[in-house]
């Protein structure tokens, strides 16, 4: 999950995914509220899954955490 | 303190905190949509999403709002210009309009959870747990009695 979550935030930033530190706050990554709203969106569509935005969950570490523990 | 001033004092509060509220509410809101949507805006598109689907009658956005349908007409039509809705004939009754949120009136409804989210838990960061428990039982009972006055 964390693999696929972080090759989706590498195409949207148009980066390499070595480069996506997976515990590092999306603040961090460069990503401002609305960047955060259509990653979810984006995972949403390509998984399949429901998310809500949340500061709880403001890394693709908890988000991982999140998508496993309710799919 | 005395009667009189404890009163005036809760007066001032209550209507300093509402608006404060509303303030950084709009300052937010407005940041978060690029200024392009109004706070009316905001809770049009968070009432639509409200529905089955994202979808609403203009009639039921009215009801929910408690506005008027030509004022609900007004701001639907805004919000199709701007993209963030969609606006179609019901096929059980041509006469009634179906709004519904668009992917980028997804995103703002969104945004807009967001933003109240961020608001409650730097609040919450404000007072102890016991506060907390308090500020919520007195919320909950001035809500209470308003809510009996409408």
């Amino acid at each position: 999950m964390k693999e696929k979550l972080v090759e989706i935030l590498a195409e949207y930033k148009n980066v390499d995914p070595s480069e996506i530190k997976t515990d590092a706050p999306f603040t961090e990554l460069g990503l401002d509220s609305l960047d955060v709203a259509e990653l979810v969106m984006q995972i949403e569509d390509e998984l399949g899954v429901t998310l809500e935005m949340s500061v709880k969950y403001n890394t693709i570490d908890k988000l991982a955490a999140y998508i496993e523990e309710h799919s | 303190m005395d009667d009189r001033k404890r009163l005036e004092e809760l007066n001032t509060l209550l209507v300093d905190t509402f608006d404060a509220v509303m303030q950084v509410e709009e300052k937010s809101l407005r940041h978060v949509g690029g200024g392009e949507l109004s706070i009316a805006e905001f809770h049009t598109l968070e009432c639509i999403g409200k529905g089955e689907d994202n979808r609403r009658t203009v009639g039921e956005i009215a009801e929910a709002l408690e506005v008027t349908v030509p004022t609900v007409t007004v701001c639907v039509g805004k919000l199709v210009k701007k993209g963030y809705v969609t606006k179609t004939r019901s096929e059980k009754d041509a006469r009634v309009a179906i709004i519904e949120l668009t992917r980028e009136g997804r995103k703002m409804n969104r945004l807009h959870r967001y933003f109240h989210e961020q608001m409650l838990l730097a609040v919450q960061d404000e007072f102890s747990e016991e506060e907390m428990e308090y500020l919520i039982r007195c919320l909950r009972r001035l809500n209470g009695f308003f809510e009996d006055k409408l």
